[in-house]
């Protein structure tokens, strides 16, 4: 990966407002490198920042990252594919709530409790946190299976090989 | 430091991001000698799993008793502290690889028992370390180690991890060697 590969591929990682330090030291870039490059993103709205004393900090734009990921679900899966990933998203949902007799995570939270083991508590820890991941993947999905058509139609009938052709004859 | 980001409507924990973190371990681990394959768990829509199907000697760099190893990334990102994840490497075909069960036995170890070990970082065993390196042994007791990997991304991570698996496994083994278990 050239450097700017790099710190594209170090900036979608974020969990944390960064500065441009951390991150040409995680790219294994140089400063001005680093900081060039999230500008760079930064004016594409692909990142945010905040500042934070002397120092700007950058992290992912939650807009950007709210549409880029429909709009990736809709370019890299078929209308049928997205279903079916719903589909399976409830089926998980559904052996949770069988398994732990709960309906939801908030309530499988409730029974957290000392008298546990660690490990089962951090099986039940982890089935919390991807159950609200998946809650929040169905939201992305459904939008995207609603859009799917009219986006589709759209690209088609603007693109430019339609109005070639109908340019050439 | 994380107390002072509240004010900021940021969501650390992003599918998109955790998605993103997983597609590039998934990558780095393509990229790893001994890497049969990879996958993702429960699906490559919503992810939150990768699983590698590893050659241990090729990936060891030496004979290695057991024919196959399977390697487990869990990776949950964090706005605030550090992302849990858990880096788990067991001695077993993952469950999608067609292998009769006979061709992988591993007679250096008890029946039924898998050699199992990794990493975990999340809020349990802190007085260790952010995290800890896990053994698990075949009369059910583990062994942890503090870890510390400091403030980088996960890609680092992993690859820190991939580059002390092999040492881990060899000391690990001569440890069940010596145990009274291990027949």
């Amino acid at each position: 990966m050239d450097s700017e590969d790099r710190v594209r591929a170090v900036a979608e990682m974020l969990t944390h407002p960064r500065s441009a330090s951390w991150v040409a030291d995680q790219a294994n870039v140089n400063y001005k490198t680093a900081r060039k490059y999230l500008a760079k993103l930064a004016d594409d709205k692909r990142l945010l920042t905040t500042d934070r004393g002397q120092k700007t900090l950058y992290y992912p734009n939650p807009r950007e990252q709210f549409f880029g990921e429909i709009g990736d679900l809709v370019d890299e899966h078929t209308k049928d594919e997205l279903t079916a990933e719903l589909n399976a998203i409830s089926s998980r949902i559904e052996a949770w709530q069988d398994e732990y007799d709960v309906e939801d995570a908030d309530e499988l939270r409730t029974t957290l409790d000392e008298s546990l083991r660690i490990e089962e508590r951090r099986e039940r820890e982890r089935v919390i946190d991807t159950w609200e991941y998946n809650l929040e993947m169905r939201t992305l999905i459904r939008h995207a299976i609603r859009l799917y058509d009219d986006l589709h139609q759209f690209t088609a009938t603007h693109s430019l090989a339609t109005s070639e052709a109908t340019t050439n004859g | 430091m994380p107390g002072e980001e509240p004010e900021l409507a940021f969501d650390g924990g992003s599918p998109r991001t955790r998605k993103q973190i997983l597609y590039q371990l998934n990558d780095r681990l393509k990229m790893e000698p001994g890497v049969v394959y990879t996958r993702f768990d429960p699906s490559r829509i919503t992810p939150d799993t990768v699983i590698a199907s590893i050659n241990p000697t090729e990936f060891v760099g030496e004979a290695y008793p057991a024919p196959i190893g399977t390697l487990e990334v869990w990776w949950s990102p964090r706005a605030v502290g550090t992302d849990h994840f858990t880096i788990q490497w067991y001695e077993e075909p993952d469950s999608e690889a067609a292998i009769d069960a006979a061709d992988v036995n591993d007679p250096t170890l008890p029946e039924a028992y898998t050699l199992s070990c990794g990493w975990h970082q999340d809020e349990h065993f802190n007085d260790l370390g952010e995290a800890h390196f896990q053994e698990e042994y075949p009369d059910g007791s583990t062994e942890r180690y503090g870890v510390t990997f400091g403030d980088a991304t996960p890609r680092w991570i992993l690859s820190d991890c991939l580059r002390n698996l092999p040492n881990r496994l060899t000391v690990f083994r001569e440890s069940l060697d010596a145990s009274p278990q291990s027949n």
